[in-house]
């Protein structure tokens, strides 16, 4: 063996990462080279000296007890069997174990719909602001339908104005928000309320995700965990902010697009960890 | 059999009850049984505490990473797979919270710094102090040095000279590949031989 070879493994030596065979190898050269020999003297004595290092730190009782205290918290805010009536049966069902990433999913799907009703609500309110919503207040009379025009899809049936007979006219799909509008005339849904459907559906496909990529920790990449930790960690704050936002300002579709976007990255984040 | 052979046997036997009682440990605070992890809290928070510190330069912040180390641990001991690994676990969870925490640190701007009481400047008039002195003078020294070494550096040396761990457990701990982890080791170390050069010479042996 040759000293620049001895040289470059010589750490490794050291530390007693070489294989058996290399590692002979190196022992014999060290036998007979006076200037690799020193070189590990010098690791030697290095070592020696961090040997000597003392941390100004110890571990003092009131660490325990800070610890002892937390995992008591920890342990009173695991959820006891609760008396469930049938609406945390059903938001149960999504929190249960078994049920697969797949399914969150389909919870995502069934939380994005639920977002673009209340935003296309939202949206509707604001661009009418003042108006009042029109299935509420019939429109005034509509022009007879021109051929080749789709008539209004407010109204199915619209009085022709020579035989006043009602004219068929065709029905066409209402746009969403007005489908909302249409279906509930008397009782315009309450946005925080559809709110809280998107925010649980989102809590409960994030839960079914969060539990499996839980299990897998220990099989995560360590530096990978650590971005993902600190991923989820800033989302966590952008929710809690959001969601203040919003439950101040419940009609700005602003910070509720934000709130479910915050939701919408958790979900990805997290199922990006499963399928990992 | 001599007493040297017999001596090494028993200590043998009593390190294998060692190991089994502490598979037995993990296994019994994963069933919620929290005298079990207050024994696992006692066994690591000394080489978890002072990696932390290592990694993050201070006393009141080590304490609180260490706190929440063995908090998420608590948590987290479900997902613990192979008991056997539960050090290599621990110092994983310890780096998680050290780099969140540096991370934080860095957005308020702050620069990591050692708690070194009187790291004190060699002079080459200065005759060799007595041993106390030196060693608080040397670890002020090895604390600086650490605190200049740039993050994965830092980890990678502390948990090869100061933890004794292997590199197969450096790299599980880290995530980093052996080659890197090589690379900075070896660079690491020359920084740190750079800086406590002046202790390694004649005179200051002990």
């Amino acid at each position: 063996m040759k000293c620049d070879v001895c040289q470059q493994v010589l750490e490794e030596y050291f530390d007693g990462e070489l294989d058996a065979a290399p590692a002979a190898e190196v022992r014999r050269h060290l036998g007979i080279c006076a200037a690799c020999s020193a070189m590990l003297a010098e690791l030697r004595q290095e070592h020696e000296l961090f040997a000597r290092y003392q941390r100004d730190v110890e571990v003092t009782p009131a660490l325990w007890a800070g610890i002892e205290a937390r995992m008591k918290a920890e342990k009173a805010a695991r959820p006891v069997a609760p008396k469930r009536d049938w609406r945390s049966w059903f938001t149960g069902l999504f929190t249960m174990p078994h049920i697969s990433p797949a399914f969150a999913a389909a919870m995502v799907v069934l939380a994005i719909g639920v977002t673009v009703v209340v935003m296309s609500y939202l949206h509707s309110r604001n661009t009418n602001s003042g108006n009042p919503p029109v299935a509420v207040v019939p429109p005034p009379a509509p022009p007879a339908p021109q051929p080749g025009i789709e008539s209004h899809p407010d109204v199915a049936v619209n009085p022709n104005k020579e035989t006043g007979k009602p004219a068929v006219v065709k029905e066409a799909k209402p746009p969403l928000q007005k489908q909302l509008a249409v279906s509930k005339p008397q009782a315009p849904p309450d946005p925080m309320k559809l709110v809280r459907e998107a925010e649980q559906k989102y809590q409960a496909a994030i839960a079914i995700l969060a539990k499996d990529v839980s299990r897998r920790r220990s099989q995560i990449d360590p530096a990978v965990l650590a971005r993902f930790d600190s991923a989820l960690a800033d989302i966590d704050r952008t929710i809690q902010e959001t969601r203040q936002i919003v439950r101040r300002n419940p009609d700005d579709p602003v910070a509720l697009q934000y709130l479910l976007g915050a939701y919408a990255k958790k979900v990805d984040t997290l199922r990006a960890m499963t399928l990992d | 059999m001599t007493e040297a052979a017999s001596l090494v046997r028993v200590t043998s036997a009593r390190a294998g009850a060692r190991m089994q009682s502490a598979d037995d440990i993990t296994a019994r605070a994963r069933r919620g049984d929290d005298d079990a992890f207050r024994l696992i809290f006692e066994r690591y928070s000394r080489p978890i505490i002072s990696f932390i510190y290592d990694m993050v330069g201070r006393r009141d912040l080590a304490e609180e990473l260490t706190q929440e180390t063995f908090v998420r641990a608590y948590k987290n001991l479900g997902g613990l797979q192979d008991d056997a690994k539960l050090s290599t676990w621990l110092f994983g969870i310890a780096k998680n919270v050290a780099r969140e925490s540096l991370r934080t640190r860095q957005r308020d701007d702050q620069r990591v710094e050692i708690d070194a009481e009187g790291v004190f400047e060699l002079k080459d008039d200065k005759l060799p102090p007595d041993r106390e002195l030196l060693d608080k003078e040397l670890s002020g020294v090895i604390g600086a040095a650490l605190a200049a070494l740039d993050e994965d550096k830092r980890m990678v040396f502390t948990l090869k000279i100061f933890q004794q761990r292997s590199y197969e457990e450096i790299a599980e701990i880290t995530g980093f590949s052996i080659p890197k982890l090589k690379t900075d080791l070896h660079r690491a170390r020359a920084e740190m031989k750079r800086r406590i050069s002046p202790y390694l010479g004649a005179g200051y042996e002990v």
